[in-house]
């Protein structure tokens, strides 16, 4: 008799989807595979064909399942909650199939959703493979996308129900949530950190208001097809917060390479188009702390890796990403 | 004596490139052993320098604090260690360095944004600054850079 844990991903994949469908649906299912791309989830694509009364149906799924151990603890209902209320704008999300909130079928928590065409580029802007006039339009795609998730109706979506507003606090609500998993996965003392944290308490800016937040917005979470941007990825982070979390998060200067195009499509071009689409004004003092933050939390999923690298739970070495903290230093001008 | 602990590393990663990795199947797997690799590769390169690493540490961390709590700022626990610690103990080191790391990362919310301790700050940020320039293991991510 096999032993219930020991049933591979496969066979419970397949029985977790015959069991959404009707019973004579003559599921079949393509190989399984594991995709190596991703740090927080693991990812598995496969295409299933089944029978719908009597029509043949073709769809190509990804399972997104938590894995053993991750560099981010999120909240599965929270982000499927995020995406299906998405699928009432026009921001390019992940469709959500079947949902496993449990892992009672999947062991973890895991969710079926729609394979969608196109490729994930993280540098489909500063690559040669477009030319420059086609990479600044697509550049554009990006902070338009953005901006238009600042812009949606969250309340009025129902996504009140699922995720905190922190009102005019976004600074101090994100700052309390990072300091909050530094403190869960730090396994040393980290002077190099409480620098930072320090200097980030001191200086937490008030919100203009509490918008969509995705988290994590960048060219390798997401897909491009063809010369535009078709579909944005990982809504795992999601929350509501500072309009300006977004923005610093993608003027980092650690990641100017993903987000920027030398001497054309630079911080200051980023910041006037966001905030010409949102209507939202940019203190440069503010976006700095928020590009402070967005190290800090950077070196926070960092040393995550390594909690769960010490744990044995990480399928990959991880060490101390102290590098980041000159860099914030430097931000910081300490 | 031979192999020496870089000499055995270097042979492990010998071993998993030339006779364990071309039997890998799977690009998630064949990515998790990349990623051994060059853990094993750096260590190799970098691990004989930790023990003079966490000496120099503790010695100029230890000045550090000291230093702090001359000025009158009070202290989580005593600088002086309760018992003196061996050259090479690589254990007692890193538990010393714990120790005065513990001692820093408590008191630096007494001396940020402060006037009167701005030089302390100061040199503080340029022992972790120095720190992590010398600090002796790197990451060897084998995914794009988040």
């Amino acid at each position: 008799m096999t032993d219930e844990a020991e049933i591979p991903v496969t066979e419970r994949l397949y029985r977790f989807v015959a069991a959404q469908l009707p019973a004579d649906s003559r599921l079949e299912l393509s190989p399984v595979q594991r995709m190596s791309v991703g740090l927080s989830r693991e990812n598995w694509v496969f295409d299933a064909v089944w029978l719908d009364k009597g029509e043949a149906v073709e769809e190509q799924l990804i399972l997104r399942r938590d894995p053993e151990g991750s560099v981010l603890s999120t909240e599965r209902h929270v982000e499927v909650a995020v995406l299906r209320a998405l699928e009432h704008t026009k921001i390019p999300a992940p469709r959500v199939r079947w949902f496993d909130e449990r892992g009672t079928a999947l062991v973890r928590p895991s969710v079926v959703m729609l394979r969608e065409r196109g490729e994930c580029e993280y540098f489909c802007l500063t690559s040669d493979a477009r030319p420059l006039d086609v990479r600044v339009a697509l550049a554009h795609e990006f902070v338009d996308t953005l901006a238009e998730i600042a812009r949606v109706d969250w309340r009025g979506l129902g996504l009140g129900e699922v995720l905190a507003d922190p009102g005019a606090h976004g600074a101090v609500a994100a700052l309390d949530h990072w300091e909050g998993e530094l403190r869960r996965v730090q396994r040393e003392p980290l002077p190099e950190m409480e620098v930072v944290l320090a200097w980030l308490r001191n200086r937490a800016p008030d919100a203009q208001a509490a918008v969509l937040v995705h988290g994590d917005f960048k060219p390798g979470n997401a897909l491009v097809l063809g010369d535009h941007l078709a579909l944005v990825l990982d809504w795992e982070t999601a929350h509501i917060g500072d309009p300006l979390e977004d923005l610093g998060w993608i003027t980092n200067p650690v990641r100017q390479r993903e987000h920027q195009i030398p001497d054309v499509w630079e911080r200051a071009q980023i910041v006037e188009r966001w905030s010409e689409r949102t209507g939202y004004a940019v203190d440069p003092a503010e976006l700095l702390w928020w590009n402070v933050l967005a190290n800090f939390k950077l070196a926070v999923i960092g040393l995550t890796g390594v909690a769960e690298f010490i744990d044995l739970h990480m399928d990959r070495p991880y060490n101390a990403p102290l590098s980041l903290c000159r860099i914030m230093y430097d931000l910081m001008g300490v | 004596m031979r192999p020496t602990l870089a000499e055995q590393l270097r042979g492990l990663r010998h071993i998993l490139d030339h006779v364990v990795a071309p039997e890998v199947q799977g690009d998630y797997a064949q990515q998790s052993l990349l990623g051994v690799s060059r853990t094993l590769e750096m260590l190799e390169q970098r691990a004989g320098a930790v023990g003079l690493f966490l000496e120099w540490d503790n010695r100029e961390t230890h000045a550090i604090v000291e230093s702090i709590s001359a000025h009158g700022i009070s202290l989580a626990q005593p600088v002086d260690p309760i018992t003196p610690i061996m050259t090479g103990d690589l254990v007692a080191l890193d538990g010393e360095n714990e120790r005065l790391r513990g001692i820093l990362a408590a008191v630096i919310p007494a001396i940020t944004d402060r006037a009167e301790t701005h030089d302390l700050h100061a040199a503080v940020v340029a022992h972790l600054r120095e720190r992590v320039a010398r600090y002796p293991y790197a990451s060897t991510g084998t995914l794009p850079s988040r």
